[in-house]
């Protein structure tokens, strides 16, 4: 029921995008033809980041707007299929597409919780609160908690809300962005993400929502171009198949079979005997702290004096001294350096798990914590998904709440797309590394483990001295597997650089969305709504431009600090998302006795429950798995907080006066159809 | 919002009728939708002793069976919403 002005917009956008990708498809042939005239990998890596970033930077400049819905909402009238994939783009982080398959590669079927989880939220989204948001047509979601629990106290609580998970968030993104630039254009990780930063700047400082929503789209065709290609190659190189999707079935059962002779294979057996060997002797070290630490150097600098003293040869010395240097200089960074050492080591004395293996675990009782956790992080992930502010935005932007209900189906579709692919790409690229790499020499390792060693995310270790890579001796950052596989597999290097810029685009584009929306929060809700309400519309937009730049400034310093890794810390904004948004949304909706103390204190609540869980149990802010409830890990630590969240807005709302007429009026208004749904859009501006 | 009053009767049991069947079909899909999730995630170890075309049957059904259940929902909820709303408007207009 589209206007005839829309079908010809939509016309138009489908004819812009088809050129597009039309464009983009040669411009990679271009590249693979010359790669075969000789033109060296280090030309396709910068021909690719700055043909597709400038790309994004054309559009971010045709989009450029002053209109503050535009800017906003992107005006509203973005087609239910255009914001699927716009949605797809800010939904695919720099950890679904680089942290995804790696987290499948090590953790086989247990890392199917984050395919599962990160898709089924999107029901839960169409089902409580796409259409409904939609309807009440506002801006931000510390809008909606703001009209419908009434004064300022919710919409503070939810600005923050928005804040403290968009930011975790963003920082991710942004380190991801640092570490393809630092591989692929050979910046140093702290100037490569600056000029991520620059990249995502360009979409979002001049044209808002507006400008993001279209560069969204092309970094859509882009990054599901770039992860579809080094599978589909595999696929067809392994199984003669070239639908990955459909054949890595069979190659997952002979992977089976060779991941349990690795088990028994004599060699690596040994190799994980002496891992396992060193992480209790770092253990005891650790445990001996502080005086182990001047013990090591004592025996050190003996070992130099008699070296010396009997004139050994200078690669002796040099060892020595290196080690002697390297090592830490208070007992505290000690225990850092040796804790970090030591769980290595221990993860590679750890026989290999079948792939496909569900809930694994040495007894039924470590099986059963692991289907705890994995059921327990299925749940975080999904309510996390359904209450990410710069997901749900995304649905203000649809000219009616039909077209928002199609919308949740064609981001789903986009997602899934590449979710199914996913453990297709883990499996094939395990396959690649059990077949080619394990149990060839140390001496003749292909080029790619120096070239990803020097980034310290391949490390080979000949611990047992034998000058042949065992499985056991190979380690592979989660984060660096997606990048590193069409090397390792042999693919042509425009495969590789078109990774990378895949990778790029999924981590600029969910960048884009976040700070857009952390900007927002403090523009709109906190500035506009708060503080200045008069605010002149120039002025807005002036003051969420600047707040854009500071964020995005602070963001990228902190990515500069190297944190954690990438997937563990968006693990832990979904599990505050869902305690702070998840209850104070779905019973604004469905509950109209749910009132404003209900929601402040459930925000709270829940936000409070799931620090102080994660706080207790992660090593990070001090604590341990020793405090965990139920084996429950931190990164899951959203099931208590939810649940909290609820009780805390039933018990609190139930205690205080029932909220007055205009709120239930308010949500009466967001249940049912406007009389003018059935054929257009809402009047834009609604109210307000 | 702005509703005539001779039309009041007819639009609040309109209303009262989308909202009914919203709420059902919500709770339907939902309930779909954690059978789908947690049924094959709960009981995996027995689905394994399954195959499907080389997938151990658990594995299947999360890396792809259950995601293609999360489209199909989807895309009901949208068609189911879509005829309510028309027959809510068809309600108010008393036809």
């Amino acid at each position: 029921m589209t206007t005839v002005a829309d079908a010809r917009f939509y016309r138009r956008l489908s004819l812009y995008y088809a050129v597009y990708t039309g464009g983009f498809v040669a411009f990679v042939l271009l590249m693979a033809l010359a790669e075969r005239m000789g033109l060296g990998p280090r030309y396709i890596g910068y021909a690719f980041m700055i043909a597709t970033v400038a790309l994004y930077a054309v559009i971010g400049v045709i989009s450029r707007t002053a209109d503050v819905s535009e800017y906003y909402v992107a005006g509203r009238r973005v087609p239910a299929f255009f914001n699927g994939m716009a949605t797809g783009a800010d939904w695919m982080s720099a950890a679904s597409f680089l942290g995804l398959a790696g987290t499948l590669y090590h953790g086989g079927y247990q890392g199917l919780a984050f395919v599962v989880g990160w898709t089924g939220g999107f029901v839960l989204v169409a089902l409580f609160l796409a259409p409904y948001l939609r309807r009440f047509g506002q801006y931000t979601i510390p809008d909606f908690l703001g009209a419908r629990y009434g004064g300022n106290l919710p919409r503070a609580i939810g600005a923050l809300g928005v804040i403290v998970v968009s930011f975790t968030y963003v920082v991710a993104q942004i380190y991801g962005v640092g570490i393809i630039a630092s591989r692929f254009v050979g910046l140093s990780l702290e100037v490569g993400v600056f000029v991520g930063l620059a990249g995502i700047l360009v979409c979002s400082f001049l044209g808002g929502m507006r400008a993001v929503t279209w560069t969204q789209v092309a970094q859509y065709i882009v990054l599901i171009v770039a992860y579809m290609t080094p599978v589909v190659m595999m696929s067809w190189k392994v199984t003669g198949v070239p639908i990955p999707q459909a054949a890595y079935g069979t190659v997952l059962r002979d992977l089976g079979e060779r991941e349990r002779a690795l088990a028994a294979d004599p060699k690596e057996i040994e190799a994980r005997a002496l891992f396992a060997e060193r992480a209790r002797d770092l253990d005891a070290r650790i445990n001996a702290l502080p005086w182990s630490l001047e013990a090591e150097r004592r025996i050190l600098a003996q070992r130099m004096v008699e070296l010396r003293e009997r004139d050994a040869p200078t690669r002796e010395l040099a060892q020595t001294e290196r080690a002697l240097m390297a090592l830490p200089g208070t007992p505290a960074a000690a225990r850092d350096a040796w804790s970090r050492a030591r769980d290595a080591s221990a993860a590679a004395a750890a026989p290999p798990v079948p792939h496909a293996q569900a809930h694994p675990g040495k007894d039924a009782q470590a099986a059963d914590a692991a289907r705890r956790n994995f059921i327990a992080l299925v749940i975080c992930l999904m309510l996390g998904t359904a209450s990410l502010p710069h997901i749900l935005v995304r649905y203000y932007t649809t000219p009616t709440v039909r077209e928002a209900r199609r919308s949740v189906f064609w981001s789903l579709f986009f997602i899934v797309l590449l979710y199914v692919t996913a453990p297709a790409y883990a499996v094939f690229a395990k396959w690649e590394v059990l077949s080619h790499v394990v149990g060839s020499a140390i001496a003749d390792l292909p080029a790619w483990v120096v070239s990803w060693g020097k980034l310290g995310l391949v490390r080979t270790n000949d611990i047992n001295g034998d000058g042949i890579l065992q499985f056991a001796e190979l380690s592979l950052n989660t984060d660096a597997i997606v990048l590193a596989t069409p090397e390792i597999a042999g693919l042509p290097y425009v495969v590789a650089g078109l990774v990378a810029a895949g990778g790029l685009a999924a981590a600029l584009s969910t960048a884009d969305g976040l700070l857009l929306t952390i900007a927002n929060a403090l523009a709109h809700d906190v500035y506009y709504r708060m503080v200045e309400p008069g605010a002149s519309t120039q002025r807005r937009l002036v003051v969420s431009k600047s707040v854009l730049l500071m964020v995005a400034a602070l963001a990228t310093y902190v990515a500069t600090l190297r944190p954690d890794n990438i997937l563990y810390l968006v693990g832990l904004a979904f599990s505050l998302a869902a305690a702070t948004f998840f209850p104070a949304l779905v019973m604004g909706i469905f509950w109209s006795r749910a009132n404003r103390w209900g929601a402040v204190a459930g925000m709270l609540a829940g936000l409070g429950t799931t620090i102080a869980y994660a706080a207790i149990t992660h090593p990070f802010f001090g604590g341990g798995m020793h405090n965990a409830w139920y084996d429950i890990s931190p990164i899951a630590a959203g099931i208590f907080g939810v649940p909290a969240g609820f009780a805390a807005l039933i018990v609190a709302s139930l205690l205080t006066a029932a909220p007055g007429a205009e709120v239930r009026d308010f949500v009466e208004s967001i249940r049912y159809p406007a009389d003018e749904e059935d054929t257009a859009g809402l009047p834009f501006p609604p109210r307000g | 919002m702005a509703v005539r009053p001779e039309s009041d009767a007819r639009t609040a049991a309109a209303r009262r009728g989308h909202w009914r069947g919203n709420l059902a079909a919500t709770a339907a899909l939902l309930a779909v939708w954690a059978v789908a999730t947690f049924a094959p995630i709960y009981w995996a170890r027995i689905l394994d002793r399954f195959e499907f075309f080389g997938w151990p049957l658990a594995y299947y059904m999360a890396a792809q069976g259950t995601l293609l259940a999360y489209l199909a929902l989807v895309w009901l909820y949208a068609g189911i919403m879509d005829r309510m709303d028309r027959r809510y408007h068809a309600g108010r207009r008393g036809r």
